[in-house]
């Protein structure tokens, strides 16, 4: 197997990394340019830790190889502060007590964040089916939509 | 569990992937979005030395619909663009909605129809690591000559999930496949085997390159049903597709009607399609038509729920796909 | 209560900057110079002698550093009993054991090694069925049983599957059964389930030249880890450093040694060279713990009124093939299962069996879902027998404040019927649902969190600047500890939270806690921080006495100042300056320092299982829920879910919501979707895929939360636990509710559709399949 060097847009920035043809995104924004923002919970695309945005939609990037991203816009959880404050999502998030261990919540915050992008005032409903396929343990997944809607103008 | 090796292409023209798919023949297999192969590979059931990957060819990225060919979807078309697809919405809602039911939208990003239609049988006793497998034998599926499921079997009864693939057999699709030999054109419901070993006819050398869904000027209504325990990320436990188109008198001129997960492909109700035409849709009907898909229906425990619920969910959903078609 | 500064406010958590950003570090996200990777070779069968374990190959690839068997390093651990080895040594018990481990400069490698290894078994006959592995000459599945070391907790039976035994004695239950009106008998059964927190068990440890054991891990018990570790190794304490990261949720799976068990063998062969160890999701489900099926056989003597007078129960625990704290979830919730009930006669035993089957441990309730799920459908099923009200019959018996309990404990602290009264009035108990379809049902649960566990030690420094840093062993599971820890110090000492930092746990500094585990951080660390607040308080006012040459009774902690009745004010910056000489130099601090127990804190007989005080503080809570049952299909949806509980003191609103939400779903998953399914010994369903936990659409979202505030006499401003005790009614309530609905009783969970639909076809009110 020949490593091959790509180039990978990662929050606005270039970075030129050496990799497998059999390495994930997952591997490589972790590992390689040290982003662990970005979780590995089951490596098979069900939980939805691993979420991140490829040109603004959410994708599982442990179901994505780092050449298949070359050439592409992606958005970790690192990329979404702003000069270090909080953006308003990620103050939804925390005033309204979103988040409990955490874990599920980088991909729940970019999954949120690709949906207001696209639609700044969904329904209840369409905030369910947007977060559908991340799961969460901890809130039962009420406070989430609560911080979501609070962002659309809910 | 990380990936085996493998060496990866980029072709950007469909005959360039031909070249190397000839080339390398069953060392081979494509990409797409690889939400099923990328597990499948990790689970070492498919260990290609190389992967083709078909994003980058953009004629299988096209939508397009003229009235003699009707509407003819890239295999590399995403759900999610299958999903918000104008066209699509407007002349085939019945695969929107079946494309809706496909795991989760982050997954649907990626998932595409080719890859839905392609998508491999599923188990509880194949779909595991290398590692799980091990405390058994090996099975029909994976190369050897026992089925872990039903004892004594003389083949493999891996089941058939594809929910796209369901609703475009209803649509009466038809797949164009390219390869060494040339294309052929073939209906969907025909590229089956019905054998879960090797589930479909792609040959080593062949790719999916169209899907083909012909234009129809019948009235038509169409229905897709999912039955799993959770309303997400589950693959179907059971599903109906149902294609009813009507004629002016509103009797029922075409119909077909497709379980899926109840077997190794999906399965047509052909003696109900039969006993339909000509009939108006009422609640006697319907009643015969999901009798009908009960006794064909012969699921097997490899899905986690047993096979006598499934078989009774099958007459659920008939029922309540076809009152779906009755009131819509 | 009075009028509390921050007590009681909803102040948003102070670790959730760092989570929201991606900054929040993971056991996996940990990056060490010169790491390696670990990865593990276990059973595929499920009860064998190993004959031979050749790994020849795995040594013989370049990337590979280090291997290592249970030969070389053969240990075993266990803090109940000490019976798990940390790679086995002469034979496996479970599929899923650890046999052999591998540690590499990368992942791919160590797992080439792994596959490369050869394991010669010779299989044993297992046993599965606890029911049978209790029978004379069922397969031994610990042999040397008697030889291990254990705690009174455990009450082993030797030369048998019976890691142990609880037994309960009170009153005179066969007497009682003649004398009642009405009796009652019936199992009830639950299955395996697996916590799923969404952060794979991971650890790293480093053996360094010192001769000191470092590990990383996301543990719920930093000390009680090192502890656990030491004992086994029979090395000193000061040898071993725990270091904390955040724990991507645990809900009990991340006690004991897992992960950590495989990267301490490794590091020990590798030395000097830290060994990290991440599971895959499929090793967390195989390898870690499962929440115990039990069965439980429940007989119940009642008069005509309502009044229950007898129980004599039996649980049989499936505690798998090690016993981790199989005999304290076995204790704990076997003591408890005749429900918060006043009951003069009670005969309880509980088996806690081994079986050849993945280990079984504590998950989120400690035993209490189940037991709960037992008693609360009983309840009902007198409650029908005897036609009464499910809510009456339940008022009727339920314990009050100085009640006497089933094992001789005086109740101190109780707001269970304010629970079961505010839950009913949610539901608008009492109306009739509008559909035949629908159904209402009600549940309340009781549960502990132990006084016998170890203390809970807490220092709090007070800076120069007056800001403080509070050192704490409390873990960050999810719960929001740090959270309150900080708002008990604000208010104790006025310090604006702001100005607060809560440590993660690090054994080398933070003092000993017994663990974050049982609901108990926020009484036993809350009350710790008090008191080391109280501390700090204390040496002001020594220290101010002393230099202003005043009698202490004279001087008062007020609003962050020493004040005096003469009307001195002395701010800490000012006291530290005047009463160290050298301070004016650079500064100091103030250290506070308290430990924290319960005092008068009993175990049980061993025999009668009576104890006056086995806990710190008693949990009650009550759930209504309306359901619809889908006639053709036997799916339950839930319309309307109303959950009260009582908190003691409310500290922070928001994250006691937080609790109840977090609760109720795992709650549901336990009732309706969850069940790990082991066939052979082999979990059929290892993945988030085919192991259904709740995703968001298969949660109600009409959902109404009741807090009642019965306060403890030494819970920190009243407080008792919450993180736990809303998961336990839940499944009682639906299978009440379906009850209500359908006239059908199930007493196994979960109720799946499957099974609810059968039972429906059953008694043919509703017939799907007419021919």
């Amino acid at each position: 197997m020949k490593k091959r060097l790509i180039s990978l847009n990662v929050n606005d920035e270039t970075y030129e990394v050496f990799v497998n043809p059999n390495t994930t995104l997952l591997k490589v924004l972790r590992e390689e340019l040290e982003l662990t923002g970005t979780k590995r919970g089951c490596d098979e695309g069900v939980c939805g830790t691993c979420t991140v945005l490829i040109d603004g939609r959410p994708v599982r990037s442990c179901l994505t190889l780092a050449i298949e991203a070359q050439d592409r816009k992606i958005t970790t959880i690192e990329g979404l502060q702003q000069e270090g404050d909080l953006t308003p999502l990620q103050k939804a998030f925390l005033s309204e007590g979103a988040v409990q261990c955490g874990f599920c919540t980088p991909g729940m915050i970019l999954t949120a964040k690709a949906l207001l992008d696209e639609n700044p005032s969904p329904t209840e409903e369409e905030v369910l089916r947007a977060i559908s396929g991340n799961l969460c343990r901890c809130t039962g997944y009420y406070k989430i939509k609560k911080a979501i809607m609070k962002m659309a103008g809910g | 569990m990380n990936l085996p090796e493998f060496e990866h292409f980029e072709p950007k023209t469909l005959s360039e992937a031909c070249l190397l798919l000839k080339k390398y023949r069953d060392r081979a297999k494509v990409i797409a979005g690889g939400t099923d192969l990328l597990n499948l590979m990790r689970n070492r059931l498919v260990e290609p030395e190389y992967l083709i990957d078909l994003k980058r060819i953009s004629e299988l990225r096209s939508l397009r619909y003229d009235d003699i060919k009707g509407l003819v979807m890239g295999s590399a078309v995403t759900l999610s663009e299958l999903i918000y697809s104008p066209l699509i919405r407007e002349k085939a809602p019945l695969l929107v909605e079946a494309a809706r039911t496909v795991a989760a939208p982050p997954l649907q990003n990626m998932a595409t129809v080719g890859g839905n239609v392609c998508l491999d049988t599923r188990c509880l006793f194949y779909n595991q690591s290398k590692h799980w497998r091990s405390s058994h034998s090996v099975c029909f599926k994976t190369g050897g000559n026992a089925c872990h499921v039903v004892k004594h079997s003389e083949g493999c009864h891996s089941v058939f999930q594809a929910d796209v693939a369901c609703a475009l057999v209803a649509m009466n699709a038809r797949v164009k496949l390219i390869g060494e030999s040339g294309e052929r054109i073939l209906p969907l419901v025909e590229f089956y085997t019905e054998k879960g070993e090797n589930p479909n006819r792609l040959n080593p050398t062949e790719i999916l390159e169209e899907i083909l869904i012909p234009p129809n000027n019948i009235h038509r209504r169409g229905k897709y049903e999912k039955f799993s325990l959770r309303a997400v990320l589950d693959f179907p436990q059971v599903g109906v597709a149902a294609l009813i188109g009507f004629d002016l008198d509103g009797k029922i001129e075409e119909a077909r009607v497709v379980l899926n997960a109840v077997a190794s492909s999906p399965v047509e109700l052909k003696s109900a399609q039969a006993f339909l035409i000509g009939k108006r849709l009422d609640e006697d009907l319907i009643e015969k038509t999901a009798q009908s898909a009960f006794e064909v229906a012969h699921p097997v425990n490899n899905t986690g729920i047993s096979p006598l619920y499934r078989k009774k969910m099958v007459r659920i959903l008939v029922k309540l796909t076809l009152k779906g078609l009755l009131s819509s | 209560m009075g009028n509390h500064k921050i007590i009681g406010k909803s102040i948003p958590r102070v670790d959730v900057p760092l989570k929201v950003t991606g900054k929040a570090y993971y056991v996996d996200d940990l990056k060490l110079p010169g790491m390696l990777f670990g990865k593990v070779l276990r059973s595929n069968v499920p009860h064998a002698l190993i004959k031979r374990i050749d790994v020849s190959e795995a040594c013989r690839i370049p990337e590979v550093k280090a291997v290592v068997t249970g030969n070389e390093f053969p240990y075993r651990h266990g803090l109940l009993i000490r019976d798990e080895p940390f790679l086995t040594q002469d034979k496996v018990r479970y599929i899923g054991e650890a046999v052999a481990a591998v540690a590499a400069t990368t992942e791919e490698a160590a797992q080439k090694g792994v596959d490369s290894i050869r394991v010669t078994y010779e299989p044993l006959p297992p046993v599965f069925d606890p029911q049978q592995a209790i029978q004379p000459g069922a397969p031994l599945i610990h042999e040397e049983l008697s030889s291990y070391p254990h705690s009174e907790v455990c009450q082993p039976i030797p030369n048998s599957n019976t890691c142990s035994h609880f037994k309960l004695r009170k009153g005179d239950v066969e007497r009682a059964f003649k004398e009642a009106d009405c009796l009652l008998e019936n199992t009830y059964a639950t299955s395996f389930n697996q916590h799923c927190a969404l952060e794979p068990h991971a650890a790293i440890a480093l053996f360094d030249p010192s001769g000191k054991i470092t590990v990383w891990t996301g543990n719920d018990g930093p000390h009680r880890c090192l502890r656990e570790i030491a004992l086994s190794m029979s090395i000193p304490f000061s040898n071993v450093r725990i270091i904390s990261a955040f724990q991507g949720g645990g809900f009990g799976s991340k006690g004991g040694l897992r992960a950590e068990a495989i990267a301490i063998a490794l590091a020990s062969k590798v030395k000097n060279r830290p060994v990290k160890v991440v599971y895959t999701r499929e090793e967390v489900f195989t390898s870690t713990l499962l929440r115990h099926p039990v069965s439980i056989r429940s007989k119940v003597g009642v008069m005509k009124d309502g009044k229950i007078v007898a129980k004599k129960i039996e649980l049989f625990w499936n505690t798998g093939a090690y016993g981790e704290k199989g005999p304290w979830v076995c204790r704990n919730a076997s003591m408890s299962a005749s429900g918060p009930y006043n009951i003069p006669n009670v005969w309880i035993d509980g088996y806690c069996i081994y079986t050849n089957n993945p280990i079984s441990g504590p998950m989120r309730g400690f035993g209490v879902p189940q037991v709960a799920f037992a008693y609360e459908s009983q309840m009902d099923e007198i409650a029908h027998e005897l036609k009464i009200d499910p809510l009456e019959l339940r008022l009727k018996n339920a314990l009050d404040k100085n009640d006497e309990t089933a094992w001789g404990e005086r109740i101190v602290s109780i707001g269970l019927k304010e629970c079961l009264r505010k839950a009913a009035g949610g539901l608008k108990w009492g109306e009739p649902t509008k559909d035949r379809n629908r159904g209402k049902g009600i549940a309340c649960m009781q549960k502990f969190t132990t006084t016998l566990q170890g203390v809970t030690s807490a220092i709090v420094k007070y800076n120069h600047d007056g800001s403080l840093a509070i050192l704490t062993s409390s873990m960050e599971v999810g719960q929001g500890v740090m959270t309150v820890l900080s708002q008990f110090a604000s208010e104790e000492l006025n310090v604006p939270v702001e100005k607060i930092r809560v440590s993660s746990a690090d054994t080398d500094y933070t003092p000993f806690d017994a663990s974050t585990t049982g609901s108990r951080s926020t009484y036993h660390m809350g009350n710790a921080v008090i008191l080391a607040c109280r501390d700090i308080k204390k040496q002001a006012i020594s220290m101010v006495s002393e230099f202003l040459n005043l009698p202490k009774k004279e001087l008062k902690f007020k609003e962050g100042k020493v004040v005096s009745t003469k009307g001195h004010e002395i701010s800490v910056i000012e006291l530290i300056n005047r009463y160290y000489d050298g301070a004016r130099g650079g500064g100091g601090d103030l250290v506070g320092r308290a430990t924290f127990h319960t005092k008068s804190g009993t175990g049980l007989d061993a025999e009668t299982g009576r104890g006056k005080r086995p806990a710190a503080f008693w949990m009650y809570g009550a759930q209504a829920v309306e359901i619809e049952v889908d006639p053709d299909t036997g799916k339950v949806k839930i319309l309307r879910f109303c959950t009260a509980h009582d908190v003691g003191k409310i500290i922070n609103p928001l994250s006691c919501e937080q609790q109840m939400e977090g609760a109720l779903a795992m709650g549901i998953g336990f009732a309706l979707f969850e069940k790990v399914d082991i066939e052979e010994g082999q979990i059929m369903n290892p993945s988030l895929e085919s192991y259904k936990i709740p995703t968001v659409y298969d949660l109600p979202q009409d959902v109404s939360i009741f807090f009642v505030e019965e306060p403890h006499p030494e819970g920190p401003y009243g407080a008792k636990g919450l993180a736990e005790p809303a998961t336990a009614p839940t499944a009682a309530a639906i299978a009440n509710a379906l009850f209500d609905a359908t006239g059908i009783r199930i007493r196994e969970v979960p109720l799946t559709p499957e099974k609810i639909q059968a039972a429906l076809e059953k008694i043919q009110k509703y017939s799907v399949d007419n021919s």
